[in-house]
């Protein structure tokens, strides 16, 4: 007699086959086939053996959840504001930097236009006035 | 109608429109559930606890994005499966990083994590069988979860799923004989 694949009575035992024409097989098989029968039978135990497999209950779980969400809700919070005020702190620097930076250049261009200024006066009042001089020196020793 | 036997769909509907107790629902109605996979993984109850509670806490936060393909469960066990792995990964990097110094310390943690020979039978034979092959059993003899979900939770194919489950029958069957031997 042919018995039936351990894989397909694993799948049996669990429900997991389609074709009623494969569950029929298989019932008629076991009603006959006392090896095939003293399988199923030990898949059958072992799945009552493994409904015993069970972790003990925590009846406060939820209760330690609720603290450790508050927890984390409050660190994201605390690091939301961190980064808040840190890039305020950044904008702050930027612009403190920037309008230092601009007051500088302004600075920088109105001296450099108040000292050509200056410079270009200057020079033209000496070299007038040496010109002055030159040309009333000239006069005398021309007298 | 009770908020008991409101269906996950709608306790998750509820909590996103900001109802907290649909969410304490989905918790109580999955602590064990998901407890009982974690603990598969960690074999070390308090570590299963920790663990747990993290996943709840990344399920509180990410729900939104729960795109409702699959089923709420089949979700959750996989964030639970995955969430699991590197726990175990991060957890046996510490482990390595641990220095000559403190190799006793390291033995005494192993003593504690070892099964006490008055844990139950089933436990016993469970955590004697590889990883993927004691996860598909207990999902498919515990949490009643179809070939189909399992190789989704997995993500593996049914047909592997199909294997799995018949291997792990079969090692717990020399095992149980091993024990009656003992």
């Amino acid at each position: 007699m042919k018995h039936i694949e351990k894989i397909l009575l694993s799948k049996y035992v669990d429900g997991e086959i389609e074709k009623e024409e494969t569950k029929k097989m298989i019932e008629d098989h076991l009603k006959v086939c006392n090896y095939c029968k003293d399988a199923y039978n030990s898949y059958i135990n072992i799945n009552s053996l493994i409904k015993n497999y069970d972790v003990k209950s925590d009846e406060n779980a939820y209760l330690a959840f609720v603290e450790k969400k508050v927890n984390f809700l409050n660190s994201k919070k605390s690091n939301f504001k961190f980064s808040l005020s840190f890039g305020i702190a950044l904008v702050l620097i930027f612009l403190f930097s920037f309008s230092l930076t601009l007051f500088t250049t302004k600075r920088s261009i109105s001296t450099t236009n108040k000292v050509s200024t200056t410079v270009v006066d200057k020079s033209f009042s000496n070299l007038f006035s040496e010109d002055y001089t030159s040309v009333v020196s000239t006069v005398n020793f021309g007298r | 109608m009770e908020k008991n036997n409101l269906n996950d769909e709608i306790l998750i509907e509820n909590f996103l429109k900001g109802d907290e107790y649909s969410f304490r629902m989905l918790f109580e109605r999955y602590y064990d559930n998901v407890n009982r996979i974690v603990y598969s993984y960690t074999k070390n109850y308090d570590d299963a606890k920790d663990v747990t509670q993290e996943i709840f806490l990344k399920v509180y936060e990410s729900l939104k994005s729960f795109k409702k393909k699959s089923k709420f469960s089949t979700w959750l066990y996989r964030v639970s499966v995955n969430m699991s792995i590197s726990f175990l990964r991060k957890k046996s990097k510490e482990k390595n990083l641990f220095s000559l110094e403190e190799v006793g310390d390291l033995e005494e943690k192993f003593e504690e994590d070892k099964p006490s020979y008055d844990r139950n039978l089933a436990e016993k034979i469970l955590f004697e069988l590889p990883e993927k092959q004691r996860l598909a059993f207990i999902l498919s003899q515990k949490e009643g979860k179809r070939y189909k979900e399992i190789a989704e939770i997995l993500n593996v194919s049914e047909k592997a799923v199909e294997a799995l489950v018949y291997r792990a029958r079969e090692n717990i069957k020399i095992l149980l004989e091993k024990n009656k031997s003992m």
